[in-house]
């Protein structure tokens, strides 16, 4: 094995990790992942391929796709995940779960850069790589996220404020 | 987003494992096995020479598939079995299905003779350069596209054409910059059912004096010393050692956020005549019908070049991001990714 991989790994099996635990809810499946993510990895750099982070990050979003095609064909895993889920919200502070809730009604577009910039912690240059943006796109995007948030935040606030009166 | 709420929201990722954790027992076994299967089924990593330049890439992975072949019959049954499932879903994972989005036509050049540096410098010192970026004396305004590319949950890759955005952005005396963005015109031939009609109001905000969310990268005066243009530019995109490719975007970044003065522009030209890389697409007539010569660069992304075009007296006119790879299939390779052209 060269050095250069030993040291990509090194360096980023912990992005793998992180981005499909929070994505699969399960530590367990997540490291799964990582190791197949890896496994491709490998013989994608020993055929004389590049390793970069957006190639890495693409690998892993679609072996979390195939995840979760498989979940959907599975029933009793779709209520495993279920359970999963609940378990970590149930945990999760109020604060946190408003957040998450929050994001998750914005358009798609807003929630992948800010899970990618403050979730999987990915720089706007490799943001702009996974997404072919430019870097200044990436930063419009993110202020644009963020604004976006903000209302949705104040516009939940709202709501429950008139559901308490 | 401020301080706080950003702290919160990192806070907020379910799940235990973040990305700059040190790596722990989990990780090192799984090191350790696919150490022991690359050292039980062998096969000699190569590198490419050139990831910026598509043909290349593809004689490189032609080679390697000439490789291949050589090496499978070498080898145990079992490991070709193995290799091949593991290219097969390799292969499905990185090139997910996907639709192939339209994108605005590639400008037409024609050659233009003399070294790209040379051609450049003269540009930029050009006498007809002495006007600056103002249209109506406190404003810019310009003309910009960019695919728009989502990845899904599920990851899938999707990418959709949107309509061109015209932004007219304008510097007041009591230091409020506004920003108004309008639906631009469609490029011929793309599709106009779901977009909103030329001229439609998608954006129409008023930044305060000094804000953080309207240029801020370039919040600086820029120089009008060509020596001292490169420190400028990396203090403000924050890169250590820019490509040229990165000097290209962070000029358009500066174009579209501040209005320069015609020496300012003069001092960027001659910067990027005196970096290593340049190249001459050739001559052209931009998306608003303006000759200038097409200057490329290359080192930002992988599979991707970015262009300038600057007219015959110095100005900038306009920008572009062509993909030129060849591991994306929403989109053909090549195909313009991004725009802008500013009006002069």
């Amino acid at each position: 094995m060269s050095a250069e991989f030993d040291s990509f790994f090194r360096e980023n099996y912990h992005l793998v990790v992180a981005s499909a635990e929070y994505r699969l809810s399960s530590l367990e499946d997540a490291e799964e992942i990582a190791a197949a993510t890896f496994r491709i990895a490998w013989q994608h750099h020993a055929t004389g391929g590049e390793l970069s982070v957006p190639w890495l990050y693409g690998v892993t979003r679609n072996l979390i796709g195939n995840e979760y095609r498989a979940r959907k064909r599975r029933a009793a895993l779709v209520e495993r995940a279920a359970e999963q889920v609940s378990v970590v919200d149930e945990a999760a502070e109020d604060r946190a779960e408003e957040l998450r809730s929050a994001v998750a009604k914005l358009p798609q577009h807003h929630q992948d850069v800010l899970r990618m910039a403050y979730w999987d912690d990915l720089t706007a240059t490799e943001i702009g790589a996974v997404l072919g943006l430019t870097v200044p796109t990436v930063h419009v995007r993110l202020f644009r996220a963020r604004r976006a948030l903000r209302k949705a935040l104040v516009s939940e606030m709202q709501e429950v404020g008139a559901d308490g009166r | 987003m401020d301080d706080d709420l950003e702290n919160e929201f990192r806070a907020a990722k379910p799940g235990t494992v973040r990305r700059h954790d040190p790596i722990g027992e989990r990780g090192l076994v799984l090191l350790e096995e696919i150490n022991r299967e690359a050292r039980t089924h062998t096969i000699p990593p190569r590198r490419l020479h050139s990831p910026w330049h598509a043909a290349a890439s593809r004689r490189s992975r032609q080679g390697s598939t000439r490789a291949r072949r050589t090496v499978f019959p070498l080898l145990g049954g079992g490991f070709v079995v193995v290799m091949v499932a593991i290219t097969i879903i390799a292969m499905n994972v990185m090139n997910p299905g996907a639709a192939v989005a339209l994108t605005p036509p590639l400008l037409e050049t024609t050659p233009v003779a003399g070294e790209p540096s040379d051609v450049m410098r003269e540009l930029g010192q050009a006498d007809g350069n002495n006007g600056g970026t103002a249209v109506d004396g406190n404003k810019i305004r310009f003309t910009s596209w960019a695919l728009n590319t989502t990845i899904g949950e599920d990851g899938t890759i999707t990418s959709s054409a949107v309509e061109p955005q015209w932004r007219e952005v304008t510097f007041a005396a009591d230091g409020t910059t506004r920003m108004v963005i309008t639906a631009g015109t469609p490029f011929d031939g793309q599709p106009t059912g779901d977009l909103p009609k030329p001229g439609t109001l998608l954006e129409d905000t008023t930044y305060d004096p000094g804000s953080e969310e309207f240029g801020f990268a370039f919040r600086e005066e820029p120089p009008t010393d060509p020596a001292t243009v490169g420190e400028y530019l990396q203090r403000a995109i924050g890169l250590e050692n820019p490509s040229l490719g990165d000097y290209f975007l962070a000029v358009g970044g500066l174009l579209s956020t501040r209005i320069l003065t015609g020496e300012q522009e003069s001092a960027l030209v001659v910067f990027l005549s005196e970096q290593n890389g340049l190249r001459i697409a050739g001559s052209t007539t931009d998306r608003l019908g303006r000759e200038g010569i097409v200057f490329q660069a290359s080192g930002r992304l992988t599979g991707y070049q970015d262009y300038l075009v600057i007219s015959r007296s110095g100005q900038i006119l306009a920008s572009e991001t062509i993909y030129t790879g060849d591991e994306r299939d929403d989109i053909p390779s090549p195909s313009v990714v991004e725009y802008t052209a500013w009006e002069r």
